[in-house]
């Protein structure tokens, strides 16, 4: 593996760390039982956790749209301005970009 | 996720239970209850007015459990159970034959409870949609308002309609309006949250707590139309709607603590 490989993966793995706090900080701000429940459905429909997220965005949003109905754009809008506080990698702006999607 | 089948189970249980209500009051009202008083000013129907809001205040303590006191729903519960706790020590200490007086202050026991209450219960509501507060738009605050103000008419027209020889005191047309009223505060929260979460399995909650809060508005709003005609009595039909309300602020709680249970731990 070579030195600008072991960069890359890293790079993902922050962003992947940053896509979770995120989407828990922005579930805690109304309670744990929601975050619990946005990880198992995760979990039981798409077997994926938050931070497969960056990859599969579209199952991060139908799940917080089948609990949330049109509040998940808030939710949205927490994980958002969060994340734009780092640097906008374009994986990031792609994952924002299917969020927003409707 | 919630299944098809556990939707219409509490649909069908919700039902049962509304029309149970009515039952019990057809019943009380046929066999004559007045004669049969269980203990002093309290009738076989009233019951009702004691194991409803215990039902609620039950929920709402199994959801402050579940919350625990990290985020701003684990307030919300609190508050929410609060005013339910208020509300029942409210119908525990009501009085068919009061006679308010400021001379007499226990006179206002079970409405201070009542009132007291409603900021407890408006907290709920507040502290529930704070995370949400970005997408509450002036236009659904003015749609929930004017709503709110429309349920309001009735209120506002037996006021005016009603003579000052119509009505025992002043005191008492102060209170038996501004319930109607602060019921309508209380639903405009109410409307916004289920605008909100239109679409979404949270929304039952809110679809439950709007229609108990109408419920409630139309009973104090015919409570005083009945009281004004002095034709208010034990049993009264318009308590029916008084039950009801509580019956759909306890499947509201009940369908968000099912849709928020502690899952079991994945043993495989």
């Amino acid at each position: 593996m070579g030195k600008s490989e072991i960069y890359m993966l890293n790079d993902k793995e922050m962003m992947e760390e940053l896509i979770t706090l995120s989407v828990e900080h922005a579930l805690l701000k109304m309670g744990n039982p929601e975050l619990e429940l946005v990880k198992s459905r995760l979990e039981k429909e798409y077997n994926c956790e938050i931070s497969d997220c960056l990859r599969y965005p579209e199952y991060l949003k139908k799940t917080l749209e089948d609990i949330f109905g049109n509040a998940y754009q808030d939710i949205l809008k927490s994980i958002d301005e969060r994340l734009k506080k780092s640097s906008m990698d374009a994986p990031l702006e792609q994952f924002l970009k299917v969020m927003d999607g409707s | 996720m919630k299944t098809r089948y556990e939707t219409l189970e509490n649909k069908n249980a919700l039902i049962y239970s509304l029309i149970g209500v009515v039952i019990i009051f057809i019943i009380g009202n046929i066999l004559n209850q007045d004669e049969y008083e269980i203990i002093e000013d309290v009738y076989p129907t009233d019951l009702l007015f004691i194991i409803t809001p215990i039902a609620v205040i039950i929920l709402g303590v199994a959801l402050i459990f579940r919350y625990g006191i990290r985020g701003n729903h684990s307030v919300a519960w609190i508050l929410f159970t609060l005013a339910f706790s208020f509300w029942f020590i409210a119908e525990s200490t009501f009085d068919y034959e009061v006679e308010y007086s400021f001379e007499n202050i226990s006179s206002f026991t079970a409405d201070i409870f009542w009132i007291l209450g409603y900021p407890l219960f408006f907290g709920f509501t507040i502290f529930y949609l704070k995370p949400r507060r970005k997408i509450i738009t002036k236009k659904i605050i003015i749609y929930s308002s004017t709503v709110s103000l429309i349920l309001l008419i009735p209120t506002i027209y037996v006021t005016l309609d009603t003579d000052e020889d119509e009505v025992p005191n002043n005191i008492e047309m102060f209170l038996f309006v501004m319930y109607p009223i602060l019921n309508a505060i209380i639903l405009v929260p109410a409307i916004i949250a289920t605008i909100l979460f239109f679409k979404g399995q949270v929304n039952l909650l809110w679809t439950m707590i709007m229609f108990g809060t109408i419920f409630l508005l139309m009973a104090d709003t015919s409570y005083l139309i009945f009281i004004v005609e002095d034709d208010y009595y034990p049993g009264h039909p318009l308590d029916i709607l008084y039950i009801w309300s509580y019956i759909f602020y306890a499947f509201g709680a009940y369908s968000h603590l099912k849709l928020y249970k502690k899952k079991e731990p994945n043993l495989s």
